[in-house]
């Protein structure tokens, strides 16, 4: 199904994803919002956009998303055409990969439209989770805005020229019939991106933070998780359970899948979990682990319908290569893996899980509680 | 990917059963699921006036899922946020069973409409709240004052006025009166009928109903697209949620008699207006960097291009002027220019049949254009072979009319 290499700082993946009527093919680089230089946040926002500034630009369906530690570039075509596409990428990696300037028009345009969309994002701003201030904590600064437009002028040229030099990259290719294997990948693209990467920190696997929602009388908790399958299938069985039954008493509502429909987000080195829920005013601003013991005495058959829908909800190869990547540049586990480990949740599992967070909780103490 | 006569290709694509019936229309689908999905909608015509369908949404998608809830736990379908229908999995397909459902839940929504009194506060809050709901975002509102300023809509546009998000919504609110105050007569045409589109893995199509002929990828398949009345040619809404400027330019698609005519229109089109390296793409967010958002939907049920930029206010007017000019006139499709229109809109086709439920929402749509069976194989299959020349005539024959410009404006704030 998967095949992947490592050599320098290129990781290729090549998957069949079996029935699919069409291929995607995933860039991502080993940097994203939380590396971005305190004097130029926004840098990797602004590095997605002008991926697709890059010649060849009249290339296939394409869009970009920026994660907290990658910048992810998705490319999606006919299963024919993944040829064309590839060479074309390899051409848009070599020129970030080598010392060629982008064009200060092409900055000066990708500035302006990422401030229309964060002035039209004002417009549709979404309830709910708050990914933003779980952003900050990560990156331990309160006034950290992942949103940010980067500030304009010579060394933002500079910064962006710079980007990718020494960053691993993930090049991973699904589809219903790829033809080639990680290797032929590899071979075709290793010209492109030479040298090593340098290894990059990522957050403390094991930190737990508690903090207050911004809106509402809510409160948000965030983990970062050792990266096993085992902890992913839980955090994905928990986050439907979730779903399925009410809130636990004392709580308006209760949301433990926000992050990704995958119930985690692979961030460098772990798993990031978060939990979301609005409080009974009368109850205190904590969002204590335990409160999600109510959502465990959901019966068997809840927990069998869950585990059971899971499957039909399966990656696109979109999201597939994108996983692939992600799992080649931060060392999260594979979605097949996650998918096989989801069979063996069972109630103990998810006790074990719910310990997990608890223990975490505890050890970081009330230095964790933000925002009290 | 397309499969021919007789094929068990399960992407999606190929049908296995197309029913006609008083109640509607039931169509299935090979997927490789294991389980029958079930996607029912109920409604009026494309084009049918905006305040029967908020009376429809008060009154009948309730009954809808309330009947098909006895058959499943249903899951709501949604477009832009509002509910159009239910969605459900069910063990397995019984082709007459899924009618008598929609046959009692049609009855059971015309019956709630006729028996509709003007004087119903409660109806009256619900049919507010919808006309609020259904007016907040720019998008919504952009859809609802074009849609309902057609003629005998209830959104009537003074020549020259721009109109205010507040009276888009009372405007609805009554229309929706109007509806109802004249409940009985009008009970059929707001239950409409119903579109039951469903996938089926392994399992064999429904029995024990006569299914029509699957059909295989023909190319000439003949085809005719709906075409409702034309849109007012500018219309201008303040909205007091905007923070940008939005713009809704609708044009029609070309008069196409096959699919592989409509295949030639959608890669010229893709090739000017698309989404992704269009000219007018390539203009508005590279070269002017004139709009973060820049998207071109082919809506079958209405037979027309839909076009969406999200502008600030000092570009608005700029953008239109770009697509109004490039739909005068424009440069010729270089070869380059072709093949990436055909890979982008391969892309797209393919992605709207990946996963079933995409497949459901793909299909539906088919249907509720009154489209063949066979639509969805066929324009894969004439899209893959539609040669340069092709698209370049069908640039060059392209008659449709000016497009149509509904702009969203920031309302001024109090101070």
């Amino acid at each position: 199904m998967l095949t992947t290499t490592r050599q320098g700082r290129l990781r290729t993946g090549v998957r069949t994803a079996p029935g699919s009527p069409y291929a995607a093919v995933c860039v991502a680089f080993d940097r994203g919002y939380l590396d971005d230089p305190a004097s130029h946040v926004g840098l990797a926002h602004l590095y997605e956009h002008l991926w697709f500034l890059r010649a060849p630009a009249d290339l296939t369906l394409e869009w970009g998303a920026t994660h907290d530690h990658a910048t992810v570039l998705h490319h999606v075509c006919p299963p024919d055409e993944v040829p064309v596409v590839l060479a074309a990428l390899a051409d848009r990696l070599a020129d970030c990969c080598a010392p060629s300037p982008v064009a200060a028009h092409g900055i000066r345009s990708a500035l302006r439209l990422i401030e229309l969309e964060r002035r039209g994002g004002q417009e549709r701003r979404l309830s709910g989770f708050p990914r933003r201030q779980i952003a900050r904590l990560l990156r331990a600064d309160p006034q950290f805005e992942p949103t940010a437009v980067a500030p304009a002028g010579p060394e933002l040229v500079e910064l962006v020229d710079g980007f990718a030099h020494g960053v691993a990259v993930a090049v991973c290719v699904a589809g219903p019939e790829p033809g080639w294997s990680a290797g032929d990948l590899r071979r075709s693209l290793g010209g492109a991106v030479p040298g090593a990467g340098r290894p990059r920190p990522g957050p403390p696997v094991g930190g737990a933070w508690q903090f207050r929602a911004p809106e509402g009388n809510a409160c948000a908790a965030a983990w970062i998780l050792p990266p096993d399958p085992a902890t992913a299938a839980a955090a994905w069985v928990l986050g439907g359970l979730i779903d399925r039954g009410r809130p636990p008493t004392g709580l308006h509502w209760l949301s433990g899948r926000v992050l990704s429909p995958r119930g985690t987000e692979p961030v460098r080195g772990g798993l990031l979990y978060a939990l979301a829920a609005g409080l009974d005013p009368r109850r205190p601003l904590d969002l204590a682990p335990e409160l999600l013991l109510p959502v465990l005495a959901a019966g068997a058959d809840d927990l069998a319908a869950v585990r059971d829908t899971l499957p039909d909800s399966a990656p696109d190869p979109g999201e597939l290569a994108a996983l692939d990547a992600l799992s080649l540049l931060h060392g999260s586990p594979r979605f097949e893996a996650v998918l096989a480990a989801t069979r063996q949740v069972d109630h103990a599992a998810l006790l074990r899980f719910v310990d997990l967070l608890a223990a975490a909780t505890a050890a970081a103490g009330t230095d964790a509680l933000v925002g009290r | 990917m397309s499969a021919g006569r007789g094929s068990v290709a399960t992407d999606g694509t190929v049908g296995t059963l197309d029913l006609r019936l008083a109640a509607g229309t039931l169509r299935c689908f090979a997927t490789g699921e294991a389980q029958p999905r079930l996607q029912v909608r109920t409604g009026c015509v494309p084009g049918e006036d905006v305040s029967l369908r908020l009376v429809h949404d008060a009154l009948v998608l309730p009954r809808l899922r309330d009947c098909f809830t006895r058959l499943a736990p249903t899951r709501p379908v949604t477009d832009h946020e509002r509910l159009v229908g239910v969605e459900l999995t069910v063990p397995q397909l019984d082709a007459g069973q899924l009618l008598d459902q929609a046959a009692e839940a049609l009855a059971s929504g015309r019956q709630a409409v006729s028996a509709a009194r003007a004087d119903d506060l409660d109806l009256d809050r619900v049919i507010a709240v919808l006309a609020a709901v259904r007016t907040r975002g720019s998008h919504d509102l952009a859809t609802l004052a074009t849609l309902g300023s057609a003629p005998g809509g209830p959104v009537h546009q003074v020549a020259g006025a721009r109109l205010t998000a507040r009276q888009v919504t009372e405007r609805l609110i009554d229309g929706g009166r109007a509806v109802i105050a004249d409940a009985p007569a009008q009970a059929d045409r707001v239950a409409g009928a119903a579109v039951l589109t469903a996938t089926h893995g392994p399992a064999p199509a429904p029995a024990a109903v006569e299914s029509e002929a699957v059909g295989g990828p023909e190319q000439d398949l003949p085809i005719r697209l709906p075409r409702p009345a034309a849109p007012p040619r500018w219309l201008e809404v303040e909205s007091p949620r905007a923070e940008l400027a939005y713009l809704q330019l609708r044009r029609a698609i070309p008069q196409v008699a096959t699919v592989r005519a409509l295949a030639a229109a959608l890669v010229a089109n893709q090739a000017r207006f698309g989404a992704y390296s269009s000219v007018v793409d390539d203009a508005i967010r590279s070269e002017l960097a004139a709009s973060y958002l820049w998207d071109c939907v082919v809506d079958l049920t209405r037979g027309e291009f839909l076009m969406l930029a999200a502008p600030a206010v000092e570009d608005a007017d700029r953008v239109a002027r770009l697509v109004l000019a490039e739909h005068a006139g424009g440069a010729a499709l270089s070869r380059r220019a072709v093949a990436t229109a055909r890979r982008i809109v391969r892309s797209a086709l393919l992605r709207r049949i990946g996963p079933a439920q995409l497949v459901l929402t793909t299909q539906s749509e088919v249907q509720r254009a009154g489209l063949p069976i066979e639509f969805t194989a066929s324009l894969l299959a004439a899209v893959q072979d539609v040669g340069h020349e092709e698209v370049a005539a069908a640039r060059d024959a392209d008659d449709s009319p000016t497009p149509a410009v509904t702009l969203v404006l920031p309302a001024a704030r109090p101070r």
